[in-house]
């Protein structure tokens, strides 16, 4: 029971991690709050869908189940491509204006939305596991399925690579640097526009990845980012801006506390208990666990 | 004239909103149904205001007036619902396995303690989160992101305490404060509520006019522009934004109940997420910073939705409204009172000047929004 419990945890931990990763540095390097990022996840979860149409209709049927693993990258690079365009006809307009982009972007998680319904429908889509994916090790009288362990693992994969993209590589470097003193960066002939497209089209990227496991869990629709968006908000404000670490523990803080808050009471109580953790966890910390020291007031 | 433009344009609003009511009797308008969907329109409006006063002045962006508004009603409807039940438990209330009244809705057995809970139990709310939030200096999106996740906690209470709230249906099946007002029967009835609700619009509006153009309105700017210069000149910026928070989650709560009286019913979709940020909407386009703007924001956006989502244009609207509300943030910050204030004045200036030869370079001295600060310095 408390070991199943766990398990859940985790695996609504990992989603939640994957939503929020995007968020939380797009919001440390740009200062912007991206309200359409759920709608990355659905745009991830529908390519899933429609990868799934394609292999389906044009590839013999022994590699049928492979459509799952194809679909993950095309999820990275369709949402990779949605974001650098969001990025650059309308994130790029808003520089410091926090709260204003995250009014502009609800905007367009309106329009996006309503492009996925026009598309494909307002019923939901069904994107059906693959072959590898059914069934689960048991072990005692615990089962672990196998779409949630894959689900772990492909989140540990995409946390290894961000690590090693932010404190390992060249790139990773300049978008610290942007990200502690932008002004500084720039005259150290950093090109921070090219920095921050690519900063928003990673984070978008991702998304779509999480977008791509969501789509194991339940049906898709054009809502389908709105259930994890607002834990991965609350991640966001938890684990403070723009590093890995403030996010993966705010990530555990908050997907933990709710399964299991979930498992003594009920689903709406967990709603609310995570909702005080978080108000009570601001009155310590108002900027959230992790902050990028600055000399910096306003 | 130019100082006095807002009140003016506020009457001639106000006098058309009067003159609706005569129209239909007149036979100008068909149907009852837009008399009453313009009352839902004031309501709006009045949720409008409360949203300027938060955002439009002490910038503090909540996303989840929805809740507020959904207090307020939840509260007017208990109450006419208990009116036609006779105070007995309601027949949802008995299919849930309730025995009988449970206690937070026999606070609303009549209309003086209705009244008083309807905007107690908003402000109480509002107070508690506001105290805790802004006494720590939260601030930005980080409220935003807070009162987001307070409004999705809340819905989906409402949703799970069926027995005592009818979950996703909502209180449906209620008349309003003065009888009903369906059908042409009912026209006195509807006129009554109609007139009264005006009768608060000009009371909100009045009272928001009167805080602004004080001191206080001046304050409130000032957190919105430099919040730590208001603390550092003395100021207990934290006590004003929860006054102001507190203030605009009751007239949020007034326009609600004025809703549930229009609309005849509530449902937990009024307090969802997506319906607190199209309050925002309509203040944004309307005009932030600047009361009439609101209330217009509010009429516009409903008026044009009312007229064109209906039947295959439900899809184009939600593109319009996106493109609209996206488009109104990144270029005209100061939304359909900015464009008539300073983006219009301004194009006819330079119109002159390029005429003349004779390049005016000084631009039209209004307050602009200084929404910029800081500008790349962040982090």
């Amino acid at each position: 029971m408390f070991i199943n419990t766990l398990f859940n945890g985790m695996s609504l931990t990992s989603i939640i991690l994957l939503a929020s990763l995007g968020l939380s540095i797009t919001f440390g390097l740009m200062r912007v709050i991206n309200m359409a990022h759920g709608e990355f996840l659905m745009i991830g979860a529908y390519t899933t869908y429609v990868v799934q149409m394609v292999f389906s209709k044009l590839v013999p049927e022994q590699f049928q189940s492979w459509y799952y693993i194809a679909s993950i990258p095309t999820a990275f690079v369709v949402a990779f491509l949605f974001g650098s365009l969001l990025e650059k006809v309308v994130i790029s307009r808003l520089y410091g204006r926090e709260i204003d982009s995250l009014l502009a972007t609800f905007g367009i998680s309106l329009i996006l939305q309503q492009l996925a319904r026009s598309i494909f429908g307002t019923q939901g889509v069904n994107v059906k596991a693959p072959d590898f994916l059914f069934g689960g090790i048991t072990i005692g009288n615990l089962t672990f399925s196998y779409n949630r362990l894959f689900i772990i693992f492909s989140v540990v994969m995409c946390i290894v690579i961000m690590w090693y993209i932010m404190y390992r590589s060249g790139f990773g470097k300049q978008m610290r640097a942007v990200m502690q003193n932008r002004n500084m960066a720039q005259c150290m002939g950093i090109n921070s526009r090219r920095v921050d497209n690519l900063t928003f089209a990673i984070g978008s990227g991702i998304a779509g990845i999480a977008g791509c496991s969501i789509s194991l869990l339940g049906s898709v629709d054009s809502t389908v980012g709105q259930s994890y968006i607002v834990y991965a908000f609350m991640v966001v404000v938890l684990g403070g801006v723009g590093n890995l670490k403030g996010s993966v523990i705010g990530a555990c803080i908050i997907g933990f506390a709710s399964i299991f808050a979930e498992n003594y009471t009920s689903a709406t109580i967990a709603k609310a208990i995570v909702l005080f953790i978080v108000i009570l966890f601001l009155q310590k910390r108002p900027q959230g666990l992790f902050v990028v020291r600055t000399r910096e007031l306003d | 004239m130019k100082k006095h433009g807002e009140n003016i344009s506020f009457a001639v609003i106000v006098i058309i909103l009067a003159l609706v009511p005569l129209l239909l009797q007149f036979g100008a308008i068909s149907g009852g149904s837009t008399v009453i969907f313009i009352g839902k329109c004031m309501a709006y409006a009045i949720v409008a205001i409360g949203i300027d006063l938060i955002w439009g002045y002490t910038g503090i962006l909540s996303l989840g007036h929805g809740l507020y508004f959904a207090l307020g009603a939840y509260g007017m409807a208990m109450y006419l619902k208990l009116v036609s039940t006779n105070g007995q438990i309601t027949d949802f209330m008995h299919i849930g396995g309730l025995k009988e009244l449970p206690f937070i809705w026999t606070l609303f057995d009549n209309l003086p303690m209705t009244l008083l809970f309807m905007i107690l139990i908003p402000a109480v709310v509002a107070f508690i989160i506001g105290y805790f939030i802004f006494k720590n200096r939260v601030k930005g999106v980080y409220f935003s992101i807070i009162s987001q996740a307070l409004t999705w906690a809340f819905y989906s209470v409402f949703i799970a305490l069926s027995p005592y709230t009818n979950g996703n249906v909502g209180i449906t099946e209620i008349k309003s404060l003065f009888g009903s007002v369906k059908g042409d029967a009912n026209r006195a009835n509807m006129f009554m509520l109609f007139y009264v609700s005006l009768i608060v619009l000009i009371l909100v509006y009045v009272v928001a006019k009167f805080l602004v153009s004080r001191k206080f309105g001046k304050i409130l700017v000032a957190i919105r522009d430099g919040e730590n210069r208001t603390y550092f000149s003395g100021y207990k910026v934290s006590m004003y934004k929860t006054f102001v928070y507190v203030l605009s989650a009751i007239i949020a709560a007034i326009a609600g109940a004025i809703f549930v009286n229009f609309n005849g019913s509530i449902t937990p979709s009024e307090m969802t997420i997506e319906a607190s940020i199209m309050m925002v909407i309509w203040v944004a386009v309307g005009g932030r910073g600047t009361i009439i703007g609101a209330v217009i924001g509010a009429f516009v956006i409903n008026l044009c939705e009312y007229n064109l989502s209906s039947g295959n244009l439900v899809e184009i609207w939600q593109y319009i409204i996106g493109s609209v509300f996206c488009l109104t943030i990144l270029f005209f910050k100061g939304g359909l009172v900015g464009l008539v204030r300073e983006q219009i004045p301004a194009l006819i200036a330079k119109f002159k000047s390029n005429n003349t030869k004779n390049k005016i370079t000084k631009k039209p001295t209004v307050t602009k929004l200084n929404t910029k600060k800081g500008g790349l310095n962040h982090g």
